[in-house]
């Protein structure tokens, strides 16, 4: 079955994936301009850190402090909070194991490590077909990031928030449709369970990015078993 | 803003590397790495899908039914319509 998943599928996962991306970076774009943000900057913003939630979060964190000159406390208040959010990416980029065995290529490979691009690629069989998964699908989430910024912050103040609204599930809708074929066995599920009330009852009290991070520890039970 | 810029990009590169580095290093070798390499994606999705569902930990019907339309279909239709149906189905909900 690995075998006749070519790149075909490789391009399906990252067309769906780069679709959800694209909604989630046109918010991201928009509410960067909204706080005085000029275009280029929220785009370059998405070139350079291309990590959705951690955007969001710490552009959030910034408040509404003077876009030109902020304080550097709330600066560095903006940064530690959004890099809680990144922890997750440490997690993501483990599980892609043995894909990259140099150190040039972990080098460049590590900037599309996301949520979507690992998640797609460890549902292949081999190193080179995981390697060649990661690739597209990262390069073309990528893209699909930056572009929906640049659409965000060009036209996101004028779309109506009807319209933002009915979009609002395609992120979440796109991760959902990477758990699910994942989820092969009781294993699996007790995985997700766990995971996802942890993540969600923790996020009653801790900040944003603490909860996902936290949730991964729910694996530690079943690798310390295996030992 | 740019300090700001600057300032994530270097932390979020430097996790994204510290993850991919120590997958790599064969330090995680060992029969507990290949259960992390198995589980860690399901358990980060499982989380990330919960948290988006409930922003704030307060659960939002719209997101939900997005996810939960999306995550049915997933194995049936393949992942973009999977994605499109959730999506229009979250749409749906007032």
């Amino acid at each position: 079955m690995e075998r006749s998943v070519g790149l075909r599928g490789d391009l399906g996962l990252a067309l769906g994936a780069a679709a959800g991306a694209a909604v989630y970076s046109a918010v991201f774009g928009a509410a960067a301009v909204e706080r005085g943000w000029p275009v280029w900057a929220a785009v370059l913003a998405s070139v350079a850190v291309h990590a959705g939630g951690s955007q969001i979060v710490g552009l959030t964190a910034l408040g509404d402090v003077d876009p030109e000159a902020p304080a550097l406390t709330a600066v560095t208040a903006a940064v530690v909070t959004a890099s809680l959010v990144n922890l997750r990416l440490t997690a993501f980029g483990l599980a892609l194991g043995d894909v990259f065995p140099t150190r040039w290529g972990r080098a460049l490979a590590a900037h599309l490590v996301s949520d979507e691009s690992v998640a797609a690629a460890v549902t292949r069989g081999t190193p080179d077909t995981r390697r060649r998964t990661f690739l597209v699908v990262g390069s073309v989430l990528f893209t699909g990031w930056v572009a929906g910024t640049a659409v965000g912050a060009t036209l996101g103040a004028v779309l109506p928030a009807g319209a933002r609204q009915a979009v609002e599930g395609a992120a979440v809708a796109a991760f959902a449709a990477l758990l699910a074929p994942l989820l092969r066995t009781r294993g699996d599920l007790a995985v997700a369970a766990a995971a996802a009330v942890t993540a969600l009852v923790s996020s009653w009290w801790l900040p944003p990015g603490l909860p996902v991070a936290l949730a991964a520890l729910t694996v530690l039970p079943r690798a310390v078993r295996r030992r | 803003m740019v300090v700001f810029v600057v300032g994530l990009t270097v932390t979020t590169y430097l996790l994204r590397l510290a993850g991919v580095g120590a997958a790599a290093s064969g330090r995680l070798d060992d029969p507990g790495h290949g259960v992390l390499t198995a589980a860690l994606p399901v358990a980060l999705l499982a989380a990330v899908v919960a948290v988006q569902a409930a922003p704030g930990g307060h659960p939002s019907a719209r997101l939900a039914v997005a996810a939960l339309v999306a995550g049915l279909c997933a194995r049936r239709t393949g992942f973009l319509p999977a994605v499109l149906l959730g999506t229009l189905a979250g749409a749906l909900v007032p």
